[in-house]
């Protein structure tokens, strides 16, 4: 099975990449048209090559044409994260880190020590990159937040994370970041509780609204609601949260549903000005 | 028991476990969390702080000293949530 994609890869696009056959033993991803690739695409590509990996596939990439894409993606460590799955390395050079505290390499998790460890890097580079204490913040408690629930509500133990600061102009800084993982995702960890749903924009609604949890014990559940609707929509972000067959993106005053391609586990966006 | 005291860039249950791994096993008496130097406020750290101690662990109260409002508020909201909010403490 060959995935092709052109153009920028993004959250809204990256539905040609995960239109994955079951039972397929091979997968190549070709990227030869694609043309930039957001931190969501990289998130996608890291939790697609992973899960054909580990059900026995091959899986094997054709690198963007473009030089400078190319050495984007290489830059932001997709590269080291390939490498692990298939033979990338010539395809994308893994490079040195470190270079540009604004781009905060793919990055593979597995516990909670790993997701604490990570948010404490990414203050760090936010910090280098000139990032005060107060702007850096909200960045930090979001992705303190959502971070943390892909290990814990995934049912897998593995989730991905990337993430770019900008210069806008007028505007200051503005930080995207990506965190998913191939998992249940959300309508499958509502199963069996007074949450379970049908479709999964329902599911979604419920696992951002305060005090709903698939615990269903009363104080918790209000992470992830505090920090879309107080840490990021009130500082004029913008989130998606992506699972099933469904994206849900929120702005101020403006929550709404598509519908997507199928997509295994949980992909969150979030888009925040600092 | 002294008091323990939140260290700045924390914010997760797991680090709020963690950072209750200091409490003597079979301690009931009152504790009291410094929190001036808190720089992240999540309602998921204050929710195991206050899961832990007042409900899982029994502790007479819990006092907080110096939390930022976001912080404050999160601890009332669990303590209400848990029925614990008589046993919880501000300075």
């Amino acid at each position: 099975m060959q995935l092709h994609h052109a153009g920028s890869l993004s959250e809204a696009s990256i539905d040609r990449l995960i239109l994955t056959e079951d039972g397929s033993d091979e997968l190549r991803i070709d990227l030869s048209e694609v043309t930039f690739i957001e931190p969501a695409g990289l998130v996608v590509l890291a939790c697609l090559s992973e899960m054909q990996y580990a059900s026995g596939a091959s899986v094997s990439v054709v690198a963007p044409s473009l030089l400078e894409t190319k050495n984007y993606a290489s830059r932001m460590g997709l590269g080291d994260v390939l490498t692990a799955h298939c033979d990338a390395e010539d395809t994308f050079p893994i490079t040195r880190r470190n270079e540009t505290p604004t781009l905060l390499e793919l990055r593979r998790y597995e516990t909670e020590d790993d997701a604490d460890s990570l948010i404490a890097d990414v203050d760090h580079c936010l910090a280098s990159a000139g990032l005060l204490p107060g702007q850096r913040q909200p960045v930090t408690e979001i992705l303190m937040e959502i971070a943390q629930n892909s290990i814990e509500h995934s049912g897998t133990s593995v989730a991905y994370f990337a993430a770019q600061a900008y210069e806008v102009m007028n505007l200051g800084r503005r930080v995207a970041i990506a965190v998913g993982d191939f998992g249940i995702g959300i309508r499958e960890s509502f199963a069996g509780t007074i949450y379970e749903s049908a479709d999964d924009a329902q599911a979604i609604l419920s696992a951002v609204e305060s005090g709903v949890s698939r615990y269903q014990v009363p104080s918790r559940g209000r992470g992830l609601p505090f920090s879309i609707a107080h840490r990021g929509i009130a500082n004029s972000g913008r989130f998606s949260v992506r699972s099933g067959l469904t994206t849900v993106s929120f702005s101020e005053g403006n929550v709404r549903p598509r519908e997507r391609n199928w997509l295994p586990g949980t992909l969150i966006t979030a888009m925040i000005d600092c | 028991m002294d008091s323990l005291t939140v260290p700045p860039l924390v914010g997760s249950r797991n680090q709020a476990r963690k950072l209750l791994t200091e409490l003597p096993d079979g301690y009931r008496g009152g504790l009291v969390i410094q929190c001036e130097l808190i720089n992240l406020e999540t309602p998921s750290f204050m929710d195991e702080i206050v899961k832990i101690v007042l409900v899982e662990r029994m502790c007479a109260w819990l006092r907080l000293v110096g939390p930022p409002e976001n912080t404050r508020n999160f601890a009332i909201e669990s303590a209400d949530s848990l029925g614990v909010r008589e046993r919880l403490q501000f300075e």
